[in-house]
């Protein structure tokens, strides 16, 4: 069980580094070149407030995006939980059976 | 006994059935016309129907009529369970899945000749000026169709829920291959002269699912057919 | 001991989800697209990309282990095989469902429709969604031996789909091509932020497979105790 949690740790290390080491960094800067027209530019928080309706929606639509993708990877673990929760439920009411099917004298010679 | 010759024997035994009882090409044939013209119905509009439907009604017919040749023509091996029997003959398994093949191809065949006219006449479409690309088009759809179709209908022979899984199994697979033939016959039809570039790459593209979905059920025909 | 178990294995997932909370600062602080026009509002959209394109690749992982485990089953009767189709299978589903939802709402901002026939990833990721969904049907409700059954559908799928992909992808020069990522390709700060959230999602992913494939293989085991208890004459009483 413990490689589980090493996986963890692992994924955990994998995502908090960079993010931290990103943190006390300035904005990014800029990567479009002054004389074309089209790439990439930092994303200005302070701008992203003056988009308008469309801007809003927009990072509705990442939200959106990004939400369900958790919903779904959580319904996923739920369901997985509560099928294992079952099978082991089922695996306890045969060992039981089995174990007074073995009181009972008379009754079965094999082991399960 | 050659492979080709025990696969032939199959088709042949399959064909030979069929002249006698012509049960599986009339009802497909039927059931063909009668999509065909549910379609005209549906698409009518100010006395006329859409003739940029065609392309895509001639492939779902083709595929409607097809599952329902599938099914029929399993369940006739099924009732005296000469499939089991079939499975027992000295020969290599794939080559009966071959001979299948080649027997649903041509029921199939059979029920295109219906279902083009057809579409034809009601959607208003020169597919007799065509005929010749068309055929190539339905043939290579048909092959494609049928390599999964009589692969999938073998499975299911034994299965109880076969008429309903047939159809959940067959048509997400079988999907591309619609597209790429209504895409093709869509090329076809575009005026004045048909977009031959286009009806190449569709043919192309048919070509590469019939190899690709030939050799996966050659393969796979043996591990599947075993019972156990 | 096993409801601990299961427990650890809870709390590892959640580790990972907490873990991939982190992510989307950094998806905030990636750059944004800019054409002919400066920053449109719409470009915001493109974040959509940083995790629409992770559980794409996850899907299609997916259906590779699927595929997999399809022909260790059918060629070799691995039960492992089995186990591991099985989980994959539901797992393209799942992350299927997230590409198909993620990628109408992108293109909802960038193309103004939810859906476009012509986009040929769009299309092909659904059919094969479709066929998964049918590979779950048929293993809840095929009946005795729907096991080979779904096998051969998922091989089928395997192949179906990369042969739509790569046929319109080559062949039709008229398909339009990826916008997601424009030419000059990604600025440095972007693809940190993409191939983080791709690794992320990658362990997230192989997470989510260990534990499914592991509620298999219990199952498995409990049919195999089921059936030796029966034989032995013990399930009588």
């Amino acid at each position: 069980m413990k490689r589980w949690f090493v996986l963890a740790l692992l994924a955990a290390a994998l995502h908090v580094a960079p993010a931290l080491a990103q943190s006390p960094s300035p904005a990014p800067t800029a990567t479009a070149k002054p004389g074309s027209s089209e790439g990439w530019v930092a994303d200005d928080r302070a701008a992203n407030m003056h988009m308008g309706d469309q801007g809003f929606q927009s990072t509705t639509m990442v939200t959106a995006s990004y939400a369900f993708i958790w919903l779904a990877v959580l319904a996923f673990v739920a369901s997985v939980w509560m099928r294992s929760g079952k099978v082991e439920r089922e695996m306890a009411e045969l060992a039981e059976r089995i174990r007074r099917a073995e009181g009972t004298p008379g009754s079965g010679t094999g082991k399960a | 006994m050659s492979f080709l010759r025990a696969a032939w024997l199959v088709a042949s035994k399959d064909l030979r059935v069929e002249l006698r009882a012509r049960e599986v090409v009339v009802a497909m044939s039927l059931f063909a016309a009668l999509v065909v013209l549910l379609f005209a119905f549906a698409f009518v509009k100010e006395g006329q129907t859409t003739p940029d439907a065609a392309a895509g009604i001639l492939w779902i017919t083709v595929a409607l009529s097809g599952t329902l040749g599938l099914g029929r023509a399993f369940d006739r091996e099924r009732e005296g369970d000469t499939l089991s029997a079939l499975l027992m003959a000295p020969v290599p398994r794939a080559s009966i899945y071959v001979g299948k093949l080649i027997g649903i191809a041509f029921f199939m065949a059979a029920t295109e000749l219906v279902a083009a006219p057809l579409v034809a006449i009601f959607f208003d479409v020169p597919f007799g000026a065509h005929a010749l690309p068309l055929a190539g088009l339905l043939a290579l759809g048909t092959v494609g169709y049928a390599a999964v179709g009589s692969l999938f209908a073998g499975m299911l022979s034994r299965n109880r829920g076969r008429h309903v899984l047939l159809n959940i199994l067959l048509y997400p697979i079988i999907v591309p291959v619609l597209i790429a033939g209504a895409r093709g016959t869509q090329a076809l039809l575009v005026l004045p002269a048909p977009d031959t570039e286009q009806v190449w790459l569709w043919v192309r593209i048919l070509a590469m699912f019939d190899v690709a979905f030939i050799i996966l059920s050659l393969w796979t025909f043996e591990p599947l057919m075993t019972s156990d | 001991m096993r409801p601990l178990k299961n427990l650890s294995f809870l709390v590892g997932t959640l580790a990972v989800a907490a873990v991939m909370l982190v992510v989307p600062r950094m998806i905030l602080a990636a750059p944004v697209p800019m054409d002919t026009n400066g920053v449109t509002p719409m470009a915001y959209a493109q974040k959509i990309f940083y995790f629409h394109v992770p559980t794409a690749w996850c899907a299609y992982l997916s259906v590779f282990f699927c595929a997999g485990g399809s022909i260790a089953h059918l060629m070799k009767r691995s039960r492992a095989g089995l186990a591991i189709a099985t989980a994959a299978a539901e797992l393209v589903v799942v992350f299927g469902l997230c590409v198909l939802v993620t990628g109408p709402l992108w293109g909802r901002m960038q193309w103004g429709r939810w859906w476009d026939w012509t986009d040929v990833r769009l299309v092909s990721t659904l059919i094969l969604w479709m066929t998964f969904v049918a590979y779950m049907f048929v293993r809840r409700y095929g009946g005795p031996g729907s096991e080979k059954l779904a096998s051969g559908l998922a091989l089928f799928g395997a192949v179906d789909a990369p042969i739509t992909y790569f046929a319109v992808f080559f062949w039709n020069k008229l398909h339009p091509q990826a916008t997601v990522v424009r030419r000059g390709g990604m600025a440095p700060e972007m693809a940190k932020a993409f191939f983080l959230s791709l690794a992320a999602f990658t362990v997230l992913y192989f997470l989510l497979l260990a534990i499914r494939v592991r509620l298999e293989r219990a199952r498995q085991r409990l049919d195999d105790a089921h059936l030796a208890a029966d034989e032995a004459g013990l399930l009588d009483v």
